[in-house]
């Protein structure tokens, strides 16, 4: 079994007298075979977290558990574990079988033929047999990754640690390994941990994401739960691509009052958000409905004229971004995600929707989230 | 495309325009550096290759002419110096390898290991390299004649070895001198190297699963090749040429262990003046091993530096 | 403003025409020449055959310093050990006809126009990515040049603040309104910032069009692959009789099609994501399916929250050798492992030659008419 706790985990750095607070209180359960990525953005802990895991940095305080057992002063080279570096790391002397069987070479105590062995199944199964007798220099940067990935999987761990692997290659390249580190991921089962300041790859390959933000733990959840039902305002910002819209406003009598517009709330909401004197409304990009002129005043207390100043077209949608008409303040108030085929014009004027059950709101001192859209994941109406 | 009559205006106004007077003038001024710079060592060849009577009658810059050339002087300073090259070979080539060797070892566990005290042990490298030679030469000699008398202990193993004989047994003391003084110099110049590489070779390594010797013998002592070959030849040019430690620990220029250095300044000076026919046949061969050694590092010293900048 | 080029080692035989006050992004796969091509521009390196021209003066010999141009790098290329206000009065110092007075009020004009005022007397290590990007475009700005280069300027920041840059460097071309050519290899930086796109591959031109031209009417397959994220799909196959087929699909072209297609016979069809619909397997299980329907297995699925990425795969297809993705909304879940009915409609299809890469025939759009305007 390699389920993997971090227990009230605390990295503090000495820094001049001053201590820097990396990682604060961490603690998950990271199940037997489970894909966890670790996200946030730069400077959020994420790493310093991993290569705590790793041994790499000493721990300050809490406790790092592997199968059950404390590995809190465990060598790195005793840990059972393997890790792909953000830089691949391959040694650049060795071949790409020499990069391969190096770890096992180290770490047990198998004689050559066997090694041997091990190392051209992986090659095999990987598709990189033919490149097993190149040096790193002579490889492109996925055919690198690939290496990097297969010396990870030869040493066949009980822990895999991922560190941004994929963030040197290109975006079509990126795209296709992320599908098929999943599914190796899967055939091997073997716990995985992967760090990532990307929220795309976050949600397509993971089983459950956490989200840290300033060395604090912001939430952990399957995908669509981050994004259906975050629990503050990071979360909800951080994932998610555009990302959500938000409107600062106040709560006054039934209505969220904001500089752009008034939004009346229903019987749900109110009760949720009542006690609250600081509001943010929240909404995701692509709930914002751009209205046709026959669609417009079927739901008119949640309609507005906004002013459409940038559009930018990605083929299969378009991002509309839009302020408050009758200004020239060229600053975002709202960003739509429309159908890519529809066409909208830059610098017109346009009636949007915000759907009542789509909104989000969020304390406005604390973050903290006070409703969410009202989605049951599980219901058969949304299954197809 | 653009129409072949406007192409042809443009190229000639802009080409007149590059040919200034100024780059005229830098070029010439190159020229004459040049050929300032490489004068003494055409006169010094030319005249390890001339009679006497040449080297008096004809300008030094001359190539010797047909009575006027001579190979002598190259044999003459070949057979005085014939032994000083043993010696100083002997003593140089392990002194270089051992420098290094130790010096590459204390970089990496300077940089590339964590430990308590690093710092305190950095600070005793560098006063190492400012240490000057001078203030221990009386010491250092005590030392090695008096208080540890290594080359006498060493000498019955020497005579038992073949070629070598018991009198190359006083260059070991020289040998272990300069390797001590060798390291600091030498971590110093793998340190900054180390310090460029990616920490995540290390890192990888230790997750592989490698202790932190089969780290630096399996990683960091291939990765660091070519900056062996700077290294090496620096350190060997620096042993070679040293004459101070030399000459203080070994006797004198008329012992069977004499270093080259000891004994050039001797060849070719007689009563009856100084033979430059000699003198510079002596100087080309005995700058000939540092030579070698470039050529044949040649390929490492330039990938040594290319990946130091 | 022309600019025009031939014939370099690493580009071949270009040709292009960027109108004053254009952006054009010049994009493609890495190694593909559009670097060389943007430091041809800015005289870092000289074309082997033909010219360039900047507003109708040949550039080919002009250093870069005469050229009025300004460049933005990938690194940024700031000076460490000169502070902010320092990095952008630096290339104002070249140019004459200013004092003193007046270089240091056109800095600090511009560092309010970018919002980095305060930080004008740090150095360039203090700030973050974000930051330094904003001073090397104001290092740019400055000089009020004829044209902008920028060497995939974003390419080091991290998404979100990425996707931010993308929208302000837009709005600043637009408000000083110089011809910029922006070089990426990110098509999504290519579809949302430029007004026209220029796509390279292999150091040859595969086609010049607005952003919405490239993708739903791409010359060849190559630009139909390249634009457009995720990809679209192709499924290798021959056509006979007005019918393509492939290894494990069957599919009717209608007249239209056929007419475009002719008689070629090794040919791709191709299909975007978003132009695929799946929908529940009916209780008959495969029979019945319509001309342009399909059964297939979904094997993977990723969730990006507004939307999903379905793979699929053929169910007698174990080598996963013809696989497609679709997208879906994102509130729809379906489950790996389970078969759905896949649907494609002809209009949607685009046809590309299989020897050439050529495009036969792209997809049918509505009438300008028809499509929605707001």
């Amino acid at each position: 079994m390699s389920e993997l706790s971090l227990d009230h985990v605390t990295k503090v750095y000495q820094d001049d007298d001053e201590e820097i607070v990396a990682v604060d209180d961490i603690s998950v359960d990271i199940e037997d075979e489970e894909f966890l990525v670790l996200v946030g953005p730069s400077g959020c802990g994420k790493s310093t977290t991993l290569r705590m895991i790793a041994g790499l940095e000493t721990i300050t305080e809490g406790e790092i558990r592997l199968g059950g057992t404390v590995i809190n002063d465990v060598d790195t080279q005793d840990r059972d574990i393997a890790m792909v570096f953000q830089s691949y790391a391959l040694y650049p002397h060795l071949t790409a079988r020499g990069n391969m069987s190096f770890g096992l070479e180290e770490s047990t105590d198998l004689p050559d033929a066997d090694i041997e062995e091990r190392v051209e199944e992986v090659a095999s199964m990987m598709g990189i047999d033919d490149l097993l007798d190149r040096k790193p220099g002579e490889l492109s940067g996925g055919q690198q990754q690939r290496i990097a990935l297969g010396r990870a999987i030869v040493r066949d761990p009980e822990l895999f640690l991922m560190d941004e692997p994929l963030s040197n290659l290109d975006a079509k390249l990126r795209a296709e390994m992320r599908t098929e580190l999943q599914q190796l991921q899967r055939q091997l089962g073997v716990t995985t941990i992967y760090v990532t300041h990307d929220q795309t790859e976050a949600m397509t390959m993971s089983d459950r994401i956490a989200v840290m933000d300033q060395g604090e733990l912001q939430q952990v959840g399957e995908p669509l739960e981050l994004y259906h039902d975050p629990n503050n305002m990071f979360v909800a910002g951080f994932i998610g691509e555009p990302s959500m819209n938000f409107l600062h406003g106040a709560y006054s009598d039934g209505t969220f009052v904001s500089d752009l517009f008034e939004y009346p709330l229903g019987r749900a909401i109110e009760d949720a958000v009542s006690g609250t004197s600081e509001l943010v409304l929240g909404i995701r990009p692509e709930e914002i409905e751009v209205l046709d002129d026959a669609a417009v005043g079927d739901d008119p207390a949640h309609e507005y004229e906004m002013h459409v100043t940038v559009v930018e077209p990605m083929g299969d949608q378009n991002v509309v971004h839009l302020s408050r008409p009758g200004t020239d303040d060229m600053s975002d108030n709202l960003v739509a995600v429309t159908e890519g085929l529809r066409d909208v014009a830059e610098d017109s004027t346009a009636t949007v929707r915000l759907p009542s059950d789509a909104v989000h709101f969020f304390d406005g001192a604390t973050g903290v989230s006070l409703h969410n859209r009202q989605l049951d994941l599980t219901e058969e109406t949304l299954r197809l | 495309m653009a129409s072949s009559s406007s192409d042809q205006t443009f190229d000639v106004a802009s080409l007149v325009e590059d040919y200034s007077l100024y780059r005229i003038s830098q070029y010439v001024l190159v020229v004459l550096f040049i050929g300032f710079f490489l004068a003494p060592l055409e006169t010094g060849l030319m005249t390890a290759f001339k009679t006497n009577r040449a080297v008096a009658e004809t300008i030094p810059l001359m190539p010797p002419l047909a009575e006027g050339f001579t190979l002598d002087n190259m044999t003459f300073a070949l057979d005085a110096l014939s032994g000083a090259f043993f010696n100083s070979l002997f003593m140089a080539i392990p002194a270089t390898i051992g420098s290094v060797l130790f010096g590459s070892m204390a970089a990496y566990g300077l940089t590339m290991v964590d430990w308590r005290g690093q710092l305190g042990v950095l600070v005793l490298f560098l006063v190492g390299i400012f240490l000057p030679y001078q203030a221990v030469l009386v010491p250092l000699a005590r030392f090695w004649n008096n208080i540890f008398p290594l080359a006498s202990m060493v000498e019955p193993i020497f005579v038992a070895l073949p070629i070598l004989q018991s009198y190359h047994a006083n260059l070991v003391p020289l040998i272990i001198t300069h390797i001590a003084y060798g390291i600091p110099i030498c971590t110093i110049l793998f340190r900054s190297y180390y310090q460029g590489l990616p920490t995540s070779y290390v890192e990888a390594a230790k997750i592989d699963g490698a202790s932190i010797t089969k780290i630096y013998r399996r990683i960091i002592l291939p990765i660091s090749k070519p900056m062996f070959g700077v290294v090496f030849i620096y350190q060997f040019t620096q042993i070679y040429n040293e004459f101070l430690f030399a000459f203080t620990l070994i006797t004198g220029s008329d012992t069977p262990e004499a270093v080259v250095t000891l004994i050039l300044p001797a060849v070719g000076a007689s009563t009856s003046g100084v033979d430059f026919g000699i003198r510079m046949s002596a100087a080309f061969l005995a700058a000939l091993p540092t030579l070698i050694i470039y050529v044949a590092f040649a390929e490492q010293f330039a990938k040594g530096l290319k990946t130091d900048a | 403003m022309t600019k025009r080029f031939g014939d370099t080692t690493a580009v071949e035989d270009l040709s292009l025409d960027i109108p004053d006050s254009e952006f054009l992004v010049l994009v493609g796969p890495s190694g593909c020449g559009k670097s060389t091509t943007l430091r041809c521009i800015a005289g870092l390196e000289s074309p082997t055959e033909g010219s360039i021209y900047i507003g109708g003066e040949h550039m080919n010999y002009r250093v870069p310093q005469n050229r009025d141009i300004a460049m933005v790098f990938q690194d940024y290329a700031l000076y460490p050990h000169m502070t902010v206000r320092e990095n952008i009065r630096f290339g104002l110092e070249e140019e004459s006809g200013y004092t003193s007075e007046e270089r240091d009020a056109r800095v600090e004009e511009i560092a309010d126009l970018l919002g980095i005022s305060s930080m004008l007397d740090r150095n360039p290590d203090e700030l973050s990515g974000g930051q330094q990007q904003r001073v090397a475009l104001g290092r740019a700005i400055v000089r009020d040049p004829e044209v902008f280069l920028m060497d995939e300027p974003l390419s080091n920041l991290d998404a979100e603040l990425r996707a931010q840059m993308r929208t302000e460097l837009q709005q600043l071309q637009n408000r000083f309104d110089v011809t910029t050519v922006y070089v990426t290899h990110n098509q999504t930086e290519a579809m949302t910032m430029s007004d026209r796109i220029a796509v390279l591959n292999k150091g040859k031109l595969q086609q010049v069009g607005e952003p919405l031209e490239l993708y739903h009417a791409p010359e060849n397959r190559f630009v139909a692959g390249f634009i457009g994220e995720p990809s679209m799909n192709f499924v290798e196959g021959r056509h006979r009789n007005g019918t393509f087929t492939s290894e494990f699909f069957e599919y009717p072209f209608d007249s239209g099609i056929r007419d475009d297609v002719g008689d070629t016979s090794d040919v791709v069809l191709g299909v975007r994501p978003e132009d695929i619909d799946l929908k529940r397997l009916p209780e008959g299980g495969s029979s019945g399916l319509a001309d342009h329907e399909f059964r297939m297995t979904v094997s993977v699925v990723e969730p990006h929250g507004d939307r999903n990425v379905v793979h699929l795969r053929h169910p007698e297809d174990a080598s996963e050798s013809e696989t497609i993705h679709a997208l879906t909304p994102g509130t729809t879940v379906v489950d790996a492992g389970t078969d759905v009915v896949v649907s494609v409609d002809p209009d949607t299809v685009h046809v590309f030659d299989a020897a050439t890469g050529e495009a036969l025939h792209n997809r049918r759009l509505e009438s300008e008419v028809e499509v929605h305007n707001v």
